[in-house]
């Protein structure tokens, strides 16, 4: 058959629209169900398919995507076509689901990427693309796409079709997206580049994720090149991150999985010995008080319940550090207080040091050894909840750490100025040794009684 | 006034100025009422406008 010699053909097809079908046997284009001997079905194939078709698997081809003529990748082909296997929801094929989770995982391994790393497959990066731009649309309705001119097309035509407008960001010597030259206003997503098809440029994915984040939108990356680089160890300097397990706002638990096997399935995966899993799902389940839940699955769960099985799943891991993203936001109040006090009892107990992001001042001032208040990506003050609420450096932060707010109020000095300069604060050096500052404190004259914030 | 159980959050206003006090819940203040108030010096803290950065006494 000609699909066996490849290497005699031409790469890419020279027919023009509509061209191969017009020199085709009558009976390629009779009526359909004519019958036709087989052997005319293989010339057919021969002379009209195969020169019609672009042959990726050519030795002269810059064939740049993952080839799936393997042995095993034809007969899991064959298998599929044969069951007809139709896995576009768990329930359909729950074991289809879950060995595209296992082999994602396996996947993640075999590329070196930090644990915690999940996903789906997609037929094309460009499906990718549209999905993520389709969510950043909704989630923050920008309207706007950000890329560079080595983005990938399908970016362009991801925007076009979902009605967003793109706008290209020059390149530096490396061809590496500018950070300088960024603009992200009005924008809904920024697509970075990491040897995206057709091209190797990478760019600076750090800095971007900063941009991003301060501008409060998503940032979607674009790996299908690179994905395939990091199987090289000495490839891999363009992922980000590190051993640091996250626990999301969104739990992100299996549906169909109990709670042990949700907080043992990272480390199955990871061939962990059965002993030592068990051994660290029952810690975990022993610590978070979930033991009398192992058995349930995340629906049967209230949302504290699941909240502790996601931090369950980060505990067996053992990392080296927490980052935690939000964890209380989707909880009732109560049950955030709750929680939080768990959070800090586990954190002392597993003497772990845990990076911790809120917007509630509460939680911050609670539970932090250290604060970092950040306004716009940049760093404003770093100190204990005691010296950000008793000498804030600057207004924002003072206006910033509460409840309630410091009070402000603007005193003018008039035509004589200022009687008495103000002496500045010492540099960060010798700050410790100023006096503290602390806070009003109101007094009521009239009963003498004191009254704090 | 926003009732906080053992406390009391009062939002004031002097000369256009917002301010908000936690009272105890004993002191029994309404609507609309005049409220004589004073800072302890030593609680102050005073911001340069224009930097806005914190400068001593």
């Amino acid at each position: 058959m000609g699909c066996a010699v490849p290497r005699t053909r031409r790469r890419v097809p020279r027919a023009r629209a509509g061209r191969a079908w017009r020199h085709s046997q009558p009976p390629a284009r009779g009526a359909a169900g004519a019958r036709r001997p087989f052997a005319d079905v293989l010339r057919d194939l021969d002379e009209i398919l195969l020169p019609g078709t672009t042959h990726w698997q050519s030795p002269r081809f810059f064939a740049y995507f993952v080839n799936s003529a393997a042995e095993p990748g034809i007969l899991a082909e064959l298998l599929a076509a044969t069951l007809n296997s139709v896995a576009f929801i768990w329930r359909t094929s729950p074991a289809s689901t879950e060995l595209e989770a296992h082999t994602l995982d396996w996947v993640a391994q075999l590329l070196g990427l930090p644990s915690g790393w999940h996903g789906h497959i997609a037929d094309t990066a460009s499906i990718s693309t549209i999905a993520a731009l389709a969510a950043a649309r909704e989630s923050n309705g920008g309207s706007v796409v950000v890329c560079s001119e080595e983005a990938h097309s399908s970016v362009e035509r991801a925007a076009r079709l979902l009605g967003l407008e793109t706008r290209k960001v020059p390149l530096d010597d490396e061809f590496r997206l500018d950070a300088d030259a960024l603009d992200l206003t009005d924008a809904t997503a920024l697509v970075a580049t990491v040897g995206t098809t057709s091209t190797t440029a990478v760019d600076p994915v750090p800095a971007l994720a900063d941009a991003c984040e301060a501008a409060g939108i998503w940032l979607h990356v674009d790996a299908a090149y690179a994905g395939s680089a990091w199987v090289c160890p000495e490839l891999r300097w363009s992922q980000a991150g590190g051993d640091i397990a996250m626990v999301f706002q969104s739990y992100a638990l299996y549906p169909h999985m109990t709670v042990y096997e949700n907080l043992a399935f990272g480390l199955r995966n990871q061939k962990v010995p059965k002993k030592d899993i068990d051994r660290r799902v029952r810690r975990a389940a022993d610590i978070l008080d979930l033991d009398p839940l192992i058995k349930r699955k995340p629906k049967q769960l209230s949302g504290g319940q699941r909240q502790r099985v996601a931090l369950g799943r980060a505990i067996v891991r053992e990392p080296e550090a927490f980052l935690m993203d939000e964890p209380l936001s989707n909880l009732d109040a109560q049950l955030r207080v709750q929680t939080r006090a768990e959070i800090l009892k586990l954190q002392q107990e597993l003497e772990t040091t845990t990076i911790y992001v809120t917007h509630d001042q509460v939680e911050a001032m609670t539970m932090g050894d250290r604060i970092a208040v950040m306004k716009l990506g940049i760093l404003q003050q770093v100190g204990s909840p005691e010296e950000l609420y008793r000498e804030p450096r600057d207004l924002f932060v003072a206006g910033f750490i509460g409840p309630p707010a410091m009070n402000l109020a603007r005193r003018d000095h008039g035509r004589r100025g200022c009687r008495r300069p103000y002496r500045r604060l010492p540099s960060r050096a010798h700050r410790h040794r100023e006096r503290p500052l602390g806070r009003p404190r109101l007094r009521r004259t009239s009963r003498r009684r004191g009254v704090s914030r | 006034m926003e009732y906080l159980g053992d406390e009391q959050l009062v939002h004031l206003t002097r000369k256009d100025t917002p301010i908000q006090a936690k009272l105890p819940v004993e002191d029994q203040v309404g609507t609309g009422q005049e409220l004589k108030l004073t800072v302890p010096r030593d609680k102050l803290l005073l911001f340069d406008a224009a930097t806005e950065e914190r400068v001593s006494h």
